[in-house]
């Protein structure tokens, strides 16, 4: 072996050695005590995607950061910092299911900064405490399985929808037909269901009397003065508040805030561009047809 | 045809001071990446803290210290492996000079003595000041462990 490769294989191995080291001490098994801020913002959908329009927040992103936190001896708390209208039902359920098992090993506060609304709420309902903004937008209990229908827009254009299918309910929401009266009951008791859930989940969560949320649970936006009047929320504060309550409850003086880095897959970042084109192409064909609809036409 | 033969040993040729001033800066910055990089996000947290901080609290300390302790055995194992195995730190390699044994062969116990002054800056200024006090050519420690630093190559000063 040349002097140059020992050299270097002698410089690596330090380096490495510094590494590990560095890893061991962030790891926090000598480190000062943290506060770490797990931040959750946009629509929450499981695989980050709704179909091929938008792509949101993946939970598994976000679960692996709270497992992060929660293996971290260094942080001997954690702050859930919301910035989302919700989502889907079993992504946002699957962080607020996180959420609870954490706040077993250590205290968890949720944070609502411009809004902590549906399936948002129903994740910082299931911390210790919530603090949010007098003018953050909060609650929305409900749930929302609206979808569009494009039947009337095919019978203008002469398009018929050939309907082929084994059992008898397969295309039951299909966007190219009217649901049947039979149909809408059977997709209600499935949003009745869910939300039935969602409201006894949250009267869990909050020692709240059930039939109290259910009252609450109209899928109404709250601010966060009201929210705090409802009992929905306990403190209306700031980032500082939040680091304060989270002191208190772990019984730590003094802690460094640090913010968890999200685990984003780089397919993610890419399908994020994309669907955004996607998004005002779609917005360009409409305005196009509105026009033309019109009778107009719009020139460049 | 006249015999080329050196006037010099290389034993008796100590290394300028230059040269060992510039090996220093080169060494020293490539220990600074090994060390500095990876321990980089972890002092990140820290950077706006008043110096204060760092003793008020238990675990802030502990933490500076272990800190700054691997950061001294990182930067001992680099002097002291290095110029053991080679003779050599990499900025000696670059400027073709190396350390020399005035005991025979240069032991781990010599390379890691002559190099414990480089843990601080003050010590090791100190270790120099030292050499222009004595008007030699071994800091303190070189002496203590008996040790020098020369040119690498043999100079050849024409033919006798």
């Amino acid at each position: 072996m040349s002097r140059f490769t020992q050299a270097l294989l002698i410089l690596i191995l330090l380096w490495a050695a510094s590494y590990a080291a560095a890893s061991l001490l962030e790891k926090g098994r000598f480190g000062a005590d943290k506060i770490a801020v797990i931040p959750i913002t946009g629509s929450i959908m499981v695989g980050g995607y709704d179909g091929f329009i938008a792509a949101g927040l993946s939970p598994d992103t976000i679960l692996e950061t709270i497992k992060e936190a929660e293996e971290d001896k260094s942080v001997k708390g954690v702050i859930i910092e919301l910035n989302t209208g919700g989502g889907t039902v079993v992504g946002s359920k699957e962080i607020a299911d996180a959420v609870k098992k954490l706040k077993q090993t250590k205290p968890v506060v949720a944070l609502i900064r411009d809004i902590g609304a549906s399936g948002g709420y129903w994740i910082a309902s299931s911390a210790d405490r919530i603090v949010a903004d007098p003018l953050s937008l909060t609650g929305s209990i409900g749930v929302m399985g609206s979808f569009l229908q494009f039947s009337g827009l095919f019978d203008r254009y002469g398009v018929e929808y050939e309907r082929m299918v084994g059992g008898k309910y397969k295309d039951m929401g299909a966007p190219f037909r009217e649901p049947t009266d039979e149909e809408l009951a059977l997709l209600q008791k499935s949003i009745d269901k869910v939300h039935d859930y969602f409201i006894k989940d949250v009267a869990a969560n909050r020692n709240l009397d059930e039939d109290k949320v259910r009252k609450l649970a109209t899928g109404e936006l709250f601010l966060g003065i009201e929210a705090e009047e409802l009992g929905l929320v306990d403190e209306l504060g700031n980032l500082g508040t939040a680091v304060n309550i989270t002191k208190g409850l772990a019984g730590i003086e003094d802690a460094s805030v640090i913010r968890m880095k999200e685990h984003t897959a780089l397919f993610n970042l890419f399908s994020g561009f994309s669907s955004k084109a996607a998004y005002f192409i779609g917005k360009g064909i409409g305005a196009e047809l509105k026009a033309v609809d019109n009778g107009m036409l719009i020139r460049a | 045809m006249p015999k080329k033969v050196s006037v010099f040993k290389p034993a008796e040729f100590p290394a300028v001071l230059w040269k060992r001033a510039a090996a220093y800066i080169i060494d020293s910055v490539i220990i600074g990446l090994i060390i500095a990089l990876p321990f980089q996000d972890l002092l990140k947290e820290y950077e706006d803290k008043p110096f204060s901080f760092f003793f008020s609290n238990a675990n802030v300390s502990m933490n500076l210290f272990l800190v700054t302790l691997v950061s001294v055995l990182i930067l001992m194992a680099y002097w002291t492996i290095f110029e053991f195995k080679f003779q050599q730190s990499i900025g000696k390699m670059l400027f073709n000079i190396k350390v020399h044994s005035l005991k025979g062969s240069l032991t781990v116990r010599q390379a890691f003595l002559r190099n414990i002054s480089k843990i601080s800056t003050i010590l090791l200024l100190l270790d120099v000041i030292y050499m222009f006090a004595k008007k030699g050519r071994q800091r303190y420690l070189e002496v203590i462990s008996g040790t020098e630093v020369i040119e690498a190559l043999p100079l050849q000063l024409g033919r006798i």
